[in-house]
């Protein structure tokens, strides 16, 4: 099915518009995370956690109502291209690795813990919250 | 525009390679060169968030641990977590010195024999 639906050049479109949505959004959120609100250190940690929140929402909707509410070229516009550049990797990592060289072992192993926890805690919530 | 131009390359590289591990590691490599070269705003627009952040993703990596998770195989999600964590943290730590080498190699190279007689004349 995959190999079907990525031959077909309006994939590439949904996936690449998805990611333009989400890396504005992300800028925006974490933007106003850090200079409105202060957070300096777990602005990125939240706006994880969100998109674990969204891809859980979006993956339960897409196994629970199969051809109607989600299709497959919306799966990829959400999941692939929004919530996958939404929610970043290597920001966090930066995050991480700029506190262990400051010599902040303590504000390293919470940020971890609390992304990795909260992303899960809040992508259950959204597997839970799609079904319903 | 930037952003959007960086954005789109970086999601349809992580959609072809369809491999959470090693998008990541590439992400973080990148980053990491890009925060020791301290490139002013509009490369790092281009090339940090909109190339790295869409390269990387967080929710993949939850995604896979918490199917691990409702398998029944909690070791099995510890592990891809920390394994996903380390490879993300020496990846990062490799682009830093890389980014280093290319900013000025001769300050690099006696950064370096510093480090050696340190070690030498601790141990």
């Amino acid at each position: 099915m995959f190999e079907l639906i990525s031959s077909n050049p309006r994939a590439y479109q949904s996936v690449a518009f998805g990611a333009i949505l989400g890396a504005y959004s992300r800028l925006k959120v974490s933007n106003h995370l850090l200079h409105n609100l202060n957070q300096k250190y777990f602005a990125i940690s939240i706006v994880n956690i969100l998109s674990c929140f969204l891809l859980g929402l979006f993956s339960s909707l897409k196994s629970q109502c199969y051809e109607n509410c989600l299709k497959d070229f919306d799966y990829l516009f959400f999941c692939v291209g929004f919530v996958g550049t939404f929610g970043t990797f290597s920001t966090f990592i930066l995050e991480v690795f700029e506190s262990l060289i400051e010599g902040k072992w303590r504000l390293a192993v919470t940020l971890a813990l609390v992304s990795i926890l909260g992303g899960l805690l809040f992508m259950y919530s959204g597997i839970l919250l799609g079904r319903f | 525009m930037v952003l959007a131009i960086g954005a789109i390359a970086g999601s349809l590289l992580r959609w072809q390679i369809d491999n959470n591990l090693l998008v990541n590691a590439l992400g973080c490599l990148v980053l990491g060169m890009i925060f020791s070269l301290r490139y002013r705003k509009d490369s790092y627009l281009l090339i940090g968030i909109g190339f790295c952040g869409g390269l990387t993703t967080f929710s993949g990596v939850i995604s896979d641990s918490l199917g691990l998770i409702s398998n029944q195989e909690i070791i099995n999600a510890i592990k891809l977590i920390t394994i996903s964590l380390i490879t993300g943290l020496i990846s990062m730590a490799l682009g830093f010195v890389i980014g280093l080498f290319i900013r000025s190699p001769k300050r690099f190279q006696l950064l370096l024999l510093d480090l050696y007689h340190q070690v030498r004349q601790r141990f």
